[in-house]
């Protein structure tokens, strides 16, 4: 239902300007020649109504909006944390927190590759001797009367070694001692201020943890969680217990 | 100049920066000023999440890219270019969110296939007169329904549209050429159209 005046091309292209004819944002001559258009096109007339009649919807909807301040300080938190090197806080944020049951067997795992790397010996011979360890330990509980759980934790060595845990820490890139501990500060939870740091070179750390701030019992799952914990930083490329 | 005076007088207070343009704002939040910066959230807040909440329709989401949106504009103060302006700006960011928000949580947010909306319009009401919408349909809630149906993309234009903003502004926005804002558009109405037309047959049935 064009208008005689204008031809088909010409209507298609003013209906195009319609939206913004009607929300008064065109350019004056446009303005002026789709009014001229829309006051003898009964088609543009309808389709002006009904862009009419939804701008008003829209813009007559009472959007209830909350108070700026919560969000405010939760932003303002996050520069704060992002200053001072803690980016910890997209580590706990971003729902990737880590699986802290990791098994006792990933741990040997870790520790058997590491020894393996370390004194250049085929992985399979120190698999085998996992398993003849692991059989002798089945055998030994097998034998004995008393529980594990039950069992008084001794030191089964002489007493000198290992006195700590030390692992190794690689970060992705270059950091200072001072920010390598803030952003592990949150992985290594409550044993942070036990944990002793040495620089390795500008992106590798060792750090040790005294057996006299770990727990009589779990020992094993606690530096277990704790070796998962750095692992699962997105700031650190690798981390594994040093042999 | 600038950069000189934002030094010396860092950390500026809150209240000294209310009256400063949004422009001005920005550029002192690029040299990490919380105190313009604050004020710069507080007053692009309720814009930010009316757009986004229009998007969405789901509070939580919308208050946590409404956050993330702003936080955003702290990050990149620096590289706002006066191109446009700082609304423009920082609503295309909050478009960008908005998008990423329903990804994310598309089981959570309100969807539905637009080609199944338009078979179901044409198969159940073929023979409505288009002439009955405009006469029939004077309910806002009614058309509020019917935006819903549209595309996250359809309806940031429709609703930018409704509030005032130029074809050039929303290509700006949504970072896109103007003839996509118009394509959108076009088949926004339309859509709009014939699910307003389904509503009034069901209506009057």
């Amino acid at each position: 239902m064009n208008s005689s005046s204008t031809t088909g091309a010409q209507h298609d292209a003013i209906v195009e300007l319609l939206p913004w004819y009607a929300n008064k944002t065109l350019e004056a001559s446009d303005q002026q020649r789709v009014q001229q258009h829309v006051s003898q096109c009964p088609e543009c007339q309808s389709e002006l109504a009904l862009l009419t009649l939804t701008n008003h919807a829209i813009a007559s909807e009472e959007i209830p909006v909350p108070s700026a301040t919560a969000g405010l300080n939760s932003v303002l938190q996050r520069i704060q944390q992002e200053k001072s090197g803690q980016k910890s806080q997209a580590y706990t944020s971003s729902g990737t927190e880590p699986d802290n049951r990791k098994t006792v067997i990933q741990l040997a795992k870790t520790w058997f590759h590491s020894l393996a790397a370390e004194l250049s010996i085929p992985q399979w011979t120190i698999a085998a001797c996992a398993g003849v360890l692991a059989v002798a330990v089945v055998l030994q509980q097998s034998m004995t009367t008393t529980s594990v759980s039950d069992a008084p934790y001794t030191v089964l060595s002489s007493g000198e070694s290992p006195v700590t845990t030390r692992f190794h820490v690689e970060f992705n890139q270059p950091v200072d001692i001072t920010t390598a501990r803030s952003l592990l500060s949150q992985p290594l939870e409550n044993y942070t201020e036990a944990v002793e740091w040495s620089v390795v070179d500008n992106t590798s750390f060792a750090l040790e943890l005294p057996e006299s701030s770990l727990p009589v019992t779990g020992k094993i799952e606690l530096i277990s969680q704790l070796l998962e914990n750095v692992q699962q930083h997105p700031d650190v490329k690798s981390a594994e217990i040093a042999p | 100049m600038l950069d000189a005076l934002i030094v010396e007088t860092h950390p500026t207070m809150v209240g000294s920066m209310t009256e400063l343009d949004d422009v001005t704002l920005v550029q002192h939040t690029s040299h990490q000023d919380t105190a313009a910066f604050e004020v710069l959230y507080r007053r692009f807040h309720p814009r930010v999440y009316n757009f986004i909440f229009r998007m969405t329709r789901n509070t939580e989401l919308t208050e946590e890219a409404t956050a993330d949106t702003l936080y955003a504009v702290w990050k990149s103060a620096a590289s706002f270019k006066h191109k446009s302006a700082v609304s423009t700006w920082i609503l295309g960011i909050a478009y960008k969110t908005a998008l990423k928000t329903l990804e994310k949580n598309s089981r959570h947010t309100q969807k539905r296939d637009q080609s199944d909306l338009l078979e179901t319009v044409e198969d159940s009401h073929p023979d409505h007169d288009p002439a009955r919408v405009t006469g029939t349909l004077m309910e806002s809630d009614m058309v509020q329904q019917a935006i819903l149906k549209l595309s996250p993309e359809q309806q940031a234009v429709v609703q930018l549209t409704a509030t005032g903003h130029s074809c050039s502004e929303i290509s700006s926005i949504l970072d896109c050429p103007t003839n996509t804002v118009k394509t959108r558009m076009f088949h926004a109405r339309k859509l709009l159209q014939r699910h307003l037309q389904f509503t009034a047959g069901v209506k009057g049935d």
